[in-house]
């Protein structure tokens, strides 16, 4: 039965919808591009749905519509993190981008966003299914929204084929997963397990195989990644720095939740496979990121060994005897992420804005044209290299100590082998924009920036700072939002 | 007479395999598009069959569920070949390689 508490648990979520379909309501029925109206409405829309998630930040874990969504304060926490993952894509594009309609634009980023806060809440496997895809597809077509550039629609279609292959393989290891327990609950499932697992078959190592598959191409780990470089180069930047945070960050937590909830009592069969995952992504990661001349697509095989970071988290939390104490890291790093990640690709969409090139050859020389960016790429490339104090840095460190906690001091020196790696290609920028000369014919007048481009990359730059220096505090909320959860 | 369980799981199996053979061995991208629906009928069928066996709604709602998905995939996917299809005129994935590696 619908009852109206459980209706009340979901009003962030319905409110976010309305206010996207309103948007285009609205581009409907005005002639002008209502560009900033439109932004408006879907700030008011995440102010409002984030107000009513913190009403809810102390939340015990309640399972609502029969137990396909679980809201806890993990759900919570995440929520928050979309919705401003959303806010940011949504100002970084106002004024860029004239020729695409930007109404259409952000009810595609708020229903993807919908998409992402009932997946931090899913509890069922079918729920998981309809809110991975309604986190994916609106990202295929944000991908292909600058359709008259042909590497748009180009990475569009390998991104689609890909991400549609990826959930035809997710949904077959739920079939079988389905098929072996009986149950569709991941808390079932959990329950139901055991007494099949004695005996491990080729039918649940190929349910649970095709399950963790699935779910790696989600979130682009080693060697299921080939799409995510071409992805991320092709589709529109502020929409590369959408899908590099919100779909990854989402598919996280799908994992979290079935590694956590379901898989519990299996993790130990699973645990080689996550460590081969984790420990090939940060190595692969960091080792073609080095060879990339694009900084969109060195972004990407960045972003690739951080998938590794975060999935050696989750795979340190399958080990025997550590408690939730992985996912709490997890939760940390996710913010942390976030924030460097958008702050770094609002950069390069100024950049790209200016000298029409995604080339890192394009940062020669900054500094000396045009500081403020130059101070901020620094912040951002320092903090997703490590460096103390910045929120990149805290983000390795709890996840380097939940490793060691669990006995996986290999996979801890794994970690850190890459990230001495990554310095190369972080610092590679930092010395380009302050230790080069502009190239020849470039133009060396000071540019001003857009106020929105700006503030977006002021935010990140502080939030950076902010997430490093008061970590603990952001720390221990995390942790109280994973140890007060229902795993 | 009634038809196994396996049956239905093995009939599933060969489509879900017939569909993964398709994506990672054809070149054009409409038949990709195809092969993609071809895994999804296999693991339609699997949770169907399964949904039968355990005399459970669940299977049966995911059927559901996951056709309609896969229609809002499908037009999604078609849109954005059209789209491409302004810039070129042969849809081979080999065609396709203005972004590489």
């Amino acid at each position: 039965m619908m009852t109206r508490t459980e209706l009340t648990l979901l009003v962030p979520e319905i409110i976010v919808v309305a206010v996207a379909a309103a948007i285009l309501l609205v581009s409907v029925v005005s002639k002008r591009d209502n560009r900033w109206l439109t932004l408006m409405l879907g700030i008011a829309g995440a102010l409002a749905a984030g107000a009513f998630s913190l009403q809810y930040l102390d939340i015990d874990p309640t399972p609502i519509f029969s137990g396909q969504l679980t809201i806890d304060r993990f759900t919570v926490f995440l929520r928050l993190v979309f919705l401003l993952v959303a806010v940011a894509t949504l100002v970084l594009t106002v004024d860029q981008l004239e020729r695409i309609p930007f109404a259409e634009f952000a009810a595609t980023v708020l229903f993807s966003t919908v998409g992402m806060m009932l997946l931090a809440g899913a509890t069922d496997l079918i729920m998981i299914f309809i809110a991975v895809e309604l986190m994916a597809i609106p990202v295929y077509v944000l991908t292909a929204f600058t359709r008259f550039r042909r590497i748009s629609t180009e990475a569009a279609i390998k991104y689609f084929t890909l991400g549609a292959f990826a959930t035809a393989v997710l949904a077959y290891g739920m079939a079988w997963t389905y098929g072996l327990t009986g149950q569709t609950g991941l808390k079932a499932i959990a329950e139901s397990l055991p007494a099949i697992v004695d005996a491990p078959d080729i039918e649940v190592l190929l349910a649970l195989g095709l399950v963790l598959v699935g779910m790696a191409f989600k979130v682009a780990v080693v060697p299921f990644h080939v799409w995510s470089p071409d992805a991320y180069d092709g589709a529109p930047t502020p929409v590369s720095a959408f899908m590099s945070v919100g779909p990854k960050i989402g598919a996280m937590a799908m994992l979290v939740r079935m590694v956590g909830m379901a898989f519990e009592p299996v993790s130990a069969n699973i645990q080689v496979l996550l460590y081969v995952l984790a420990a090939a992504s940060i190595i692969g990661g960091n080792i073609w990121a080095v060879q990339q001349t694009n900084i969109k697509r060195m972004l990407a095989y960045s972003s690739i060994a951080h998938s590794g970071y975060m999935l050696a988290g989750i795979a340190a939390a399958t080990v025997a005897g550590t408690g939730d104490r992985p996912f709490y890291t997890l939760l940390y790093y996710g913010v942390a992420y976030a924030l460097m990640n958008i702050g770094a690709f609002a950069v390069v969409f100024v950049m790209e804005r200016r000298t029409d090139s995604v080339e890192i050859s394009a940062f020669r020389g900054l500094a000396q044209t045009s500081w403020m960016p130059a101070v901020m790429m620094t912040i951002f490339m320092l903090s997703l290299l490590g460096m103390p104090p910045l929120a990149g840095f805290f983000g390795k460190l709890f996840i380097i100590q939940a490793l060691v906690g669990a006995d996986l001091g290999w996979l801890a020196v794994v970690l850190v082998v890459g990230s001495v790696v990554s310095a190369y290609y972080y610092l590679r920028v930092v010395v380009y924009m302050f230790m080069r000369n502009p190239e020849e014919g470039a133009d060396a007048a000071p540019f001003r920036i857009s106020d929105s481009m700006a503030s977006v990359i002021f935010a990140a730059g502080i939030g950076s700072l902010a997430v490093g220096i008061f970590s603990n505090w952001l720390f221990e909320i995390a942790r109280d939002s994973v140890l007060l959860a229902s795993f | 007479m009634s038809i196994p369980l396996n049956a239905y799981l093995l009939v599933g199996a060969i489509l879900f395999s017939l569909g993964t053979l398709g994506v990672l061995m054809r070149r054009s991208v409409l038949i990709v598009f195809i092969s993609i629906e071809l895994m999804l009928q296999g693991v339609n069928l699997t949770f169907a069959a399964y949904g039968a066996f355990l005399e459970d709604m669940a299977g049966s709602m995911f059927v559901v569920i996951s056709l309609t998905v896969a229609a809002a995939e499908a037009a999604v996917g078609l849109a954005i070949l059209v789209a491409l299809g302004r810039r070129v005129t042969e849809f081979y994935v080999d065609r396709l390689d203005t972004l590489r590696w």
